[in-house]
């Protein structure tokens, strides 16, 4: 009795347990009663352990790939280079803010607090005469000698606005430089005002102390006020400036790095 | 290791992922490509060949073994390989001596290290069922590697190859019967409880 092929088959897949059902019960029940079939049925077996006992091989290297070897560029993250634009401005214009910090602010702040030092007094120097004269004329109502009078009643037109000017040059002392210039122009003629005036008033000399202490209040004044105000302004705006700039050039810097490892 | 996880991480394009699944398989995958070629330089192609597919077609896996996904991969990449082999077969290059005789045991084979016999017998029948192996015809060859190599049940190793279930029961059955013939030709290489009766 020879193995036909679907014997072979049968021995295989019981061999393997994969046989079930009837064909199982059949099939042990002819291993059993069959000589050849059961020799058969051994030798699969043996054949099968000894392809079994093959060795594993392990493999020579590593198989691992890399973008290239797979064609694939890898794309950055879509907001990678927006950042990376974002970081690299906020660093240039950090930098030029900077330097501007360091070259030209404190050149402009030593013009203008010199400007303020310079111009301030010398300005109060003209002015204070002219706001004495305004008072004193107000307090003395003779009549002044009589060569003198008509000069005097057209000069004393022309000086209240002129004091009221020289007032208001005092008090936006912020831009000094032009302002000072301007104010010397205007102080010649005050200064002529207030010398004939002086002179007028020369024989009822009396300075009153309420007079006085007004006036130099007024030019304290002038002095410190328009000094702090563009001081704090200027540097302030330059110092928050700095300190943005730099938190963004960061935060933007160190978010690109981040994209650029991650998806890289 | 969460191989789902890293699936899901190479199929969006993370290529450390894959790699990390590269080293988990490499060693099965390229068992199959040598013991289905029975050539370790076109196996070790083959394999990087499959693995650098598996990559780029990550996104046809639809889930279920990646073992069997993977191996049906190489094994693609072996047929290819046998079939450009058929369409432009190779001369080995044969060692011959002085006077033009061929070397059967040329100098540059021989072992230098001194082998234990039970390591050089080993050695030997190892030659001899890959002999038998190359003996078979692909079709059965794929399916007793998978089966008796790899260790794969029918249900997987029908998977493997998108074969029936009957298809594999019957390649395994009529591989085995001829690997039963072969290697009763290297029966003194085998060891006693293992030896064929005929």
């Amino acid at each position: 009795m020879s193995i036909s092929e679907r014997d072979f088959e049968a021995l295989s897949a019981y061999l393997d347990g994969e046989l079930s059902g009837k064909a199982l019960a059949r099939l042990e029940a002819r291993l059993h009663s069959n000589q050849e079939l059961q020799e058969t049925y051994e030798q699969l077996q043996r054949t099968r352990s000894v392809i079994r006992s093959l060795p594993k091989i392990r493999a020579p290297r590593n198989y691992m790939l890399t973008p290239e070897m797979v064609g694939v560029v890898q794309k950055p993250h879509r907001a990678f280079p927006i950042l990376r634009f974002a970081s690299v401005l906020a660093t240039l214009v950090l930098i030029l803010v900077f330097m501007g910090d360091i070259f030209v602010l404190p050149t402009l702040t030593s013009i203008s607090s010199e400007a303020v030092q310079f111009a301030a007094p010398a300005v109060a120097e003209q002015v204070q005469p002219i706001l004495e004269a305004e008072i004193v004329e107000s307090q003395l109502p003779e009549a002044p000698a009589e060569g003198e009078m008509d000069r005097a009643i057209s000069e004393e037109e022309a000086a209240p606005p002129a004091a009221a000017e020289a007032m208001e040059m005092l008090e936006e002392a912020a831009a000094p430089v032009e302002k000072t210039q301007i104010l010397s122009t205007l102080a010649s003629p005050v200064e002529e005002l207030a010398d004939d005036l002086g002179r007028i008033a020369e024989p009822e000399e009396e300075p009153e102390e309420e007079l006085l202490l007004e006036v130099e209040t007024r030019i304290q004044e002038s002095q410190f006020v328009p000094e702090e105000r563009a001081g704090f302004d200027i540097e302030t705006i330059v110092r928050y400036s700095e300190i943005a700039l730099l938190i963004i050039a960061l935060s933007t810097g160190l978010t690109a790095y981040y994209l650029y490892r991650r998806y890289r | 290791m969460d191989e789902n996880a890293l699936i899901q991480d190479a199929r969006q394009g993370d290529l450390d992922a894959f790699n990390r699944l590269i080293l988990a398989y490499q060693d099965r995958v390229y068992n199959q490509a040598y013991r289905v070629l029975g050539e370790s330089q076109a196996a070790d192609d083959a394999t990087q060949e499959a693995f650098i597919s598996a990559y780029k077609n990550l996104r046809s896996f639809r889930g279920g073994s990646f073992r069997a996904w993977l191996l049906r991969i190489v094994t693609n990449a072996c047929y290819d390989e046998l079939r450009r082999r058929k369409r432009r077969p190779t001369t080995p290059l044969e060692p011959v001596d002085e006077s033009g005789d061929e070397i059967e045991s040329p100098h540059w084979i021989a072992d230098p290290g001194e082998l234990p016999e039970d390591n050089v017998v080993r050695g030997e029948l190892g030659k001899a069922i890959q002999h038998c192996l190359d003996e078979l015809p692909t079709d059965f060859r794929v399916v007793v590697v998978l089966v008796d190599v790899q260790g794969m049940d029918y249900l997987e190793a029908a998977d493997t190859i998108g074969k029936p279930l009957g298809t594999i029961k019957s390649r395994l059955a009529r591989g085995r019967t001829r690997m039963r013939e072969c290697l009763q030709g290297f029966w003194e290489l085998l060891p006693m409880s293992m030896r064929l009766e005929t």
